[in-house]
C-alpha cells in the first residue's frame, strides 16, 4: 500500500468517525421507565418457562415413543432390529459429516 | 427492594430504604438467577447505547428500537451463557449484531438502493436540522453492504480489536480484516470520485 493511500484511508476514517458521532449527537433516545423495562421481563420469563414446559412435555413423550418402538422391535422382531441398527450406524455419521460441511460453507459466505 | 447504577461511576446507589449497593456483576448475577429487577436495570443503563449502535449499523432508524427489544428478549432467553470476559454493553451489542444479520438472511429481498438512498436522505436531513454535519462519508458507509459496514463501525468507531470484532460475528480474523480494508477502501475511492466530478 502506497504511504498516499495510508494517509487518505487516516482522513477516511477520521471522517467517518465524525460522521458516526453526529448520528450519536442527533439520535437522542428517549429515556423509558424502568417498569416498561421490568414488565418486559416478567412477560419474557413467563413465556420462557411456558416455552420449556411445553418442550419438555414433547421431549417426554417422543422419548416414550422410540423407546416403546425400540423394545417392540427388539422383541418382536430381532432381525429387523439389528437390520436398523446397523443402517443407522453408517448413515448418522453420514448426515453429521454433510451437515458440519454445510455449516462451515455458510460461515465462510 | 428496589437497586439503581449510576450512569457515571458505574457504582449503584440506594432509591430507598432497604435497598443495596449493587455494581453490574451482582446484577448480571441476580438476573442470571431470574430476578427480574435486575434485569430492568441493566436494560434501563444499556439502552441508549444499544440503540444507538443499532442506528448506525442498519442505517435505519425505525428499525433499531424493534432490533433493540429484540435484543433484550433474546438476552433473557440466554443470560446463562453471558460468561463476564466481554463487557454486557459488548454482550449486548454481539446479539443484536447477529440478529440483524439472521433478520437480513431470512427477508433474502434486500432493501432496494432507492430506499436506501431514501432512508438516507432522512437521516441527512434529520442530521442537518440538529446543526450537526453529515459528511459523504456516511451516505458512502449507508451504501456499503451490511457485513462490511458492521465490521467498519465496530473496529473505527468502538475501537474493538479485530479478534474481539471476529468472535463477535463468529467470522476468521482474516475476513474481518479483508471487509475493514475493503469497506474503507470503497470508501476512499467514492469520495474521491465524487471530488473528481
Amino acid at each position: 500500500m502506497k504511504k498516499g493511500e495510508i494517509d487518505a484511508d487516516k482522513i477516511v476514517i477520521k471522517e467517518i468517525y465524525k460522521g458516526l458521532e453526529s448520528i450519536d449527537k442527533t439520535y437522542q433516545v428517549d429515556s423509558i421507565d424502568i417498569k416498561w423495562f421490568a414488565q418486559l421481563v416478567e412477560n419474557e420469563q413467563a413465556l420462557l418457562k411456558k416455552k420449556f414446559r411445553r418442550d419438555l412435555l414433547a421431549f417426554l413423550l417422543i422419548a416414550l415413543f422410540i423407546l416403546s418402538m425400540v423394545f417392540i422391535t427388539l422383541l418382536e422382531a430381532p432381525i429387523l432390529f439389528i437390520i436398523c441398527q446397523v443402517i443407522l450406524t453408517i448413515v448418522i455419521p453420514i448426515i453429521a459429516y454433510y451437515l458440519q460441511q454445510h455449516k462451515q460453507r455458510v460461515v465462510h459466505q | 427492594m428496589l437497586i439503581r447504577i449510576t450512569t457515571s461511576t458505574k457504582k449503584t446507589v440506594p432509591l430507598n430504604q432497604g435497598e443495596m449497593y449493587l455494581g453490574e456483576k451482582d446484577l448480571i448475577e441476580r438476573a442470571k438467577r431470574g430476578d427480574s429487577e435486575a434485569f430492568a436495570l441493566l436494560f434501563k443503563e444499556n439502552y441508549s447505547f444499544l440503540v444507538k449502535y443499532l442506528i448506525k449499523v442498519t442505517m435505519k432508524p425505525d428499525v433499531a428500537e424493534d432490533l433493540a427489544q429484540e435484543t433484550m428478549i433474546k438476552c433473557i432467553e440466554k443470560i446463562k451463557l453471558y460468561n463476564g470476559k466481554s463487557k454486557f454493553s459488548s454482550w449486548l451489542i454481539t446479539i443484536a449484531t447477529n440478529l440483524y444479520i439472521d433478520s437480513l438472511r431470512r427477508k433474502k429481498r434486500e432493501t432496494s438502493w432507492k430506499n436506501q438512498e431514501r432512508v438516507l436522505q432522512k437521516m441527512k436531513w434529520r442530521i442537518e436540522s440538529h446543526n450537526e454535519d453529515w459528511n459523504d462519508a456516511l451516505k458512502v458507509l449507508g451504501n456499503l453492504p451490511e457485513e462490511m459496514r458492521i465490521s467498519v463501525v465496530l473496529k473505527h468507531y468502538y475501537g474493538y480489536s479485530y479478534l474481539e470484532i471476529s468472535e463477535m460475528l463468529g467470522i476468521a480474523q482474516g475476513t474481518v480484516k479483508s471487509r475493514i480494508h475493503n469497506g474503507i477502501v470503497a470508501i476512499r475511492k467514492e469520495l474521491t470520485r465524487d471530488e473528481e466530478r
